[in-house]
């Protein structure tokens, strides 16, 4: 029961994350929802989890958005198999009710840049610095920033 | 077969991550064929709808920013659109000096008032026109409307005038339909002021004024402006005339300056200075 509305919960965030993306857009950034949930996921389950879960929701993000099929997946299993080298099991709570939460997201957003840059903007000719002080840059703190709602969401419950 | 199970178990995140990176590279080599298509289509038409279902949320930064881009468009409109009406003020105001009837025999000259100057209680205004154009000190300056000014200095390319609100300039004026002669002359405020007219001579309100023909500047018949009022003097047998200008010398941006028969004029004026030197040396005589 839990995984079914964990899995409910990241179809959604991805939904939202499309659907309202003209509501929520600042200077053409949309809050990466899809990967906060991923992040939350490694912080609670580890590496393992953290890449499947990546890539499924990666994929549901690359069916939704109609873009490059493979693509989202292929990097949020990236970013989640490399984070949970993070994953401790001990500090879960403290890690996603407190500032490492938005941290991690932080960090996981960059990384989710850098590979989507790696993969399918290297070749275009557009600069790394050019790319991340642009949408990619603005995208990753919009992401941090919406980050802390969930933080402060999941301060004033327990978490099993 | 056990040991390689228990590898694979050892290194279960490398293998899983191996295996998912090997599906997305067969997913992005396989997303542009034809049996991916049919499942893109559908989800397409599927978020579209809910896009278009969720279209009533407002995105405020959204809104903040079109708003600000439809403020700067519409100063530049704005500003378009003064522009469009001055166009079309000037292209009224040059129609009507197209229209302008002259006496034949005169030459006139278009000009720009291209600045206005107040030194004291004197008005000047700069035309675009000077001495290359043939513009000469002492030239009337006029519109459609009526009389303007006189031409008080030149240079090559520009030439001042002294409009009808300066205090230094004196027109010989006389009304159209009485032909009551006198002198116009500016004392301040909005009105032109004719003075020293005999109670006994019929003016009213409403009477044109024009130059008259004792002018040495002017050419006669020029409308200078419109009776607004008369007032008797006090302790005197005179009255004085207000008359309202007919071209007013703030309102106008565009002239014409009347290019004189030179010969004529000079040999009125000689004529009448020496016909005056005359009188004086004759008086004096008598008065010896």
């Amino acid at each position: 029961m839990p995984y079914l509305i964990e899995g409910a919960i990241a179809i959604l965030a991805v939904v939202l994350q499309v659907v309202l993306s003209n509501a929520i857009s600042i200077l053409g950034a949309v809050p990466d929802l899809g990967l906060i949930y991923l992040v939350w996921t490694v912080i609670r389950r580890g590496q393992l989890a953290g890449e499947i879960v990546g890539f499924c929701i990666g994929l549901l993000l690359d069916i939704l958005s109609s873009g490059s099929l493979g693509s989202h997946s292929l990097s949020f299993a990236i970013v989640g198999f490399l984070l949970g080298y993070f994953y401790n099991e001990e500090e879960t709570e403290q890690r996603i009710r407190n500032w490492p939460f938005l941290l991690f997201v932080a960090v996981g957003a960059f990384l989710n840049g850098i590979i989507y840059y790696m993969l399918f903007k290297l070749a275009s000719g557009v600069g790394v610095v050019d790319y991340f002080l642009g949408q990619a840059g603005l995208a990753a703190i919009y992401t941090t920033i919406i980050a802390v709602i969930p933080m402060l969401w999941s301060s004033r419950r327990p978490l099993y | 077969m056990r040991r390689l199970i228990n590898l694979i178990i050892l290194f279960k995140e490398y293998v899983v991550l191996a295996a998912l990176v090997t599906l997305s590279f067969f997913l992005m080599a396989s997303s542009r064929t034809n049996e991916i298509q049919p499942l893109r289509a559908m989800t397409t038409v599927i978020v579209g709808s809910l896009q278009s279902a969720g279209s009533w949320i407002p995105n405020p930064f959204a809104i903040s920013r079109e708003n600000s881009e439809l403020r700067d468009r519409n100063i530049l409109m704005s500003s378009e659109l003064s522009e469009l009406r001055q166009a079309k003020g000037e292209n009224e105001e040059l129609r009507k000096l197209l229209g302008l009837k002259l006496e034949p025999g005169w030459k006139v000259i278009a000009a720009d008032i291209v600045g206005k100057t107040t030194v004291f209680e004197r008005n000047m205004m700069t035309l675009s026109i000077g001495e290359s154009s043939g513009v000469e000190k002492g030239m009337p300056v006029i519109t459609d409307a009526g009389l303007v000014g006189k031409i008080y200095a030149t240079s090559g390319g520009f030439s001042m005038a002294e409009g009808l609100f300066n205090t230094s300039l004196r027109v010989a004026v006389k009304t159209s339909r009485t032909r009551v002669d006198g002198i116009i002359a500016w004392e301040g405020g909005d009105e032109l002021i004719v003075r020293n007219i005999p109670k006994a001579l019929d003016i009213q309100s409403g009477d044109l004024v024009v130059t008259s023909e004792y002018s040495t500047f002017f050419p006669s018949d020029i409308p200078v402006g419109t009776v607004t009022r008369v007032e008797d003097e006090q302790n005197s047998l005179f009255r004085k005339i207000y008359v309202q200008p007919a071209a007013h010398p703030l309102e106008i941006e565009h002239c014409f300056v009347v290019l004189k028969d030179g010969a004529s004029d000079k040999e009125r004026s000689a004529f009448e200075s020496r016909i005056s030197d005359e009188l004086t040396k004759s008086q004096k005589k008598a008065g010896k």
